[in-house]
């Protein structure tokens, strides 16, 4: 049972959860002790995203990411072409031994002492490493290389890693979400990895808690008729002012049932999409510019032959995002992740795929309509922000603490399936189930003290807690 | 054993010795200050460091061929055989 010192009275994490009303305390978002908790019991022990293997094409290349607060260097080997992550943090007094996001390097020199590392992550040199009166080759550069990830993972084209060596498998910390996550790596005529990124990426930071749009961005379907009423107007969508101004692409998706589903042991879950028959719709012309349908039509073909005798797996085209426990959220143009900074601050990175085979004119297309719909300068984002803008200082005082958040939306109507692992929790397609997922995970994690007490290295651990 | 004699193209003293070392081509000899002669095969254009290769070390014959990283503060000067 964690415990956070409050003035009058500790009370444990599980107490600020109401699990007979479905709500929850405000001080899971605005309290410093458990933010640096969650620190320390979630960004430091779960698989996090780091990027896509598109972002490091060539040996020698890096860029920066993150593991929670902690800048991480991922690099591409110059002798072996692997990847690999470590903490941008020289082993000799801490500096960050990377200051650029992304480039090409043959070492990388700490500007401090000039502790120098290769592209495995090897000290290969310090000043005066073989001077006799400084260390006099006396440093054991096999011990004093980078901090490496304890575990990592190229799966399809996107980048993973924890820093915990007990976690479990990075498939079964996935569990049914695999193959969600592999399809949603595919290229448009379903080759696999067949995906690249758009470089530079937008990142822009949030002044909210983490959990504000990474718990409950996905999926929210109730959000959108009052958040992005405006967006239509401004005819941001693929087809622009035709179609009405729809902001999504168009599609006529084969039969299916729609829950929201919330996976309480992993943590994961979105939109779970139940196509009734194998195969893929007939292509549905949804661009405005000239030659990007013939493209898009052309590779769907051949996606319907891979999948003529298969039913897609259950989230990405045609169906909304899922959120990968604990900051991942997908679909199938956009990947985005969420860095904690601060309690009240959280930095959002979104990466849009295309085809790596596609012509230039397509890859404008795309990136066009993803720069209209999202970030900064586009329009749907700008207004979920303004939304998660605003929540932190609203529920920062000491009267808005003492009232809690609903996340009752479909609360007790949820289902347990057979033939289901763990515990997938379905509900209506309209519910706050995925949310609820989430916070039964989190203090599962919060509570844990090592993977030993998690889904799924305990097999029979139940999470679910409402 | 070739005889080696400080380039007259490449100074890495003074003021200018820091750019000097960054543009160092791929190819040019370098003398060690332990007296080893190396060959650059990648310069980091970083000023401060070398991917090099051992051409000739009389200290340590067994050392030739061996690649390595260097620092700046390793190199004695650039050189070039003699006549």
């Amino acid at each position: 049972m964690v415990m956070i010192n409050t003035s009058r009275g500790d009370r444990s994490l599980r107490s600020f959860i109401d699990t007979e009303n479905g709500t929850l305390s405000r001080e899971l978002y605005v309290h410093p002790d458990i933010f640096q908790q969650e620190l320390e019991q979630i960004f430091a022990r779960c698989w996090l995203f780091l990027g896509h293997e598109s972002l490091v094409p060539n040996p020698g290349d890096f860029m920066i990411t993150r593991m929670g607060t902690e800048e991480v260097l991922l690099v591409r080997d110059r002798k072996d072409h692997q990847i690999r992550a470590f903490l941008n943090s020289c082993r000799h007094r801490g500096e960050k031994v990377c200051r650029y996001d992304q480039g090409n390097a043959l070492v990388f020199t700490c500007p401090f002492h000039a502790w120098t590392y290769d592209s495995a992550g090897r000290l290969v040199g310090a000043n005066g490493i073989n001077n006799p009166n400084s260390y006099n080759g006396e440093l054991d550069r096999e011990q004093w290389g980078l901090v490496e990830v304890a575990q990592f993972k190229n799966y399809y084209g996107t980048l993973w890693a924890t820093w915990d060596r007990k976690a479990p498998s990075f498939k079964d910390y996935l569990g049914p979400f695999a193959e969600p996550v592999r399809y949603m790596a595919e290229a448009t005529d379903g080759e696999d990895a067949g995906l690249e990124v758009f470089t530079p990426f937008q990142k822009w930071r949030v002044p909210t808690n983490w959990k504000v749009p990474a718990f409950t961005s996905s999926r929210d379907p109730e959000h959108g008729a009052m958040t992005h009423r405006s967006v239509n107007a401004a005819a941001i969508g693929p087809m622009r002012e035709l179609q009405g101004g729809e902001r999504h692409r168009q599609r006529k998706p084969l039969p299916r049932d729609i829950y929201v589903a919330g996976d309480h042991n992993l943590g994961h879950g979105g939109a779970w999409v139940e196509y009734k028959q194998p195969g893929l719709a007939p292509y549905v012309d949804a661009w405005y510019e000239p030659g990007v349908d013939d493209y898009f039509r052309a590779q769907h073909e051949k996606k319907q032959e891979k999948y003529k005798d298969r039913i897609v797996p259950f989230a990405g085209h045609d169906s909304g995002h899922i959120c990968i426990w604990p900051n991942f959220i997908m679909d199938a143009w956009r990947w985005r992740f969420w860095h904690p900074h601060q309690v009240g601050v959280v930095e959002r990175w979104s990466l849009f795929g295309v085809d790596k085979k596609a012509p230039k004119p397509v890859k404008d297309a795309i990136r066009h309509y993803a720069m209209r719909y999202n970030g900064p300068s586009g329009a749907t984002e700008s207004d979920d922000m303004e939304n998660w803008n605003y929540v932190y200082p609203a529920s920062q005082g000491v009267i808005a603490r003492q009232h809690n958040y609903n996340f009752a939306n479909g609360f007790g109507r949820g289902v347990e399936r057979e033939g289901f692992p763990g515990k997938i929790v379905f509900n209506t397609n309209r519910t706050e189930e995925a949310h609820r997922a989430r916070f039964s995970r989190w203090l599962a994690f919060m509570e844990a003290g090592s993977w030993e007490d998690l889904y799924p290295i305990d097999k029979n651990a139940n999470h679910r807690i409402w | 054993m070739a005889s080696w004699k400080p380039s007259g193209k490449y100074d890495l003293t003074g003021v200018h010795g820091a750019a000097v070392f960054r543009d160092l081509p791929e190819g040019t000899k370098l003398r060690m200050v332990g007296g080893s002669i190396v060959e650059i095969l990648e310069n980091a254009r970083n000023g401060a460091n070398l991917y090099v290769r051992v051409v000739e070390n009389e200290a340590n014959p067994s050392s030739v061929g061996e690649e390595e990283y260097v620092f700046f503060t390793d190199v004695q000067e650039a050189v070039e055989e003699g006549a």
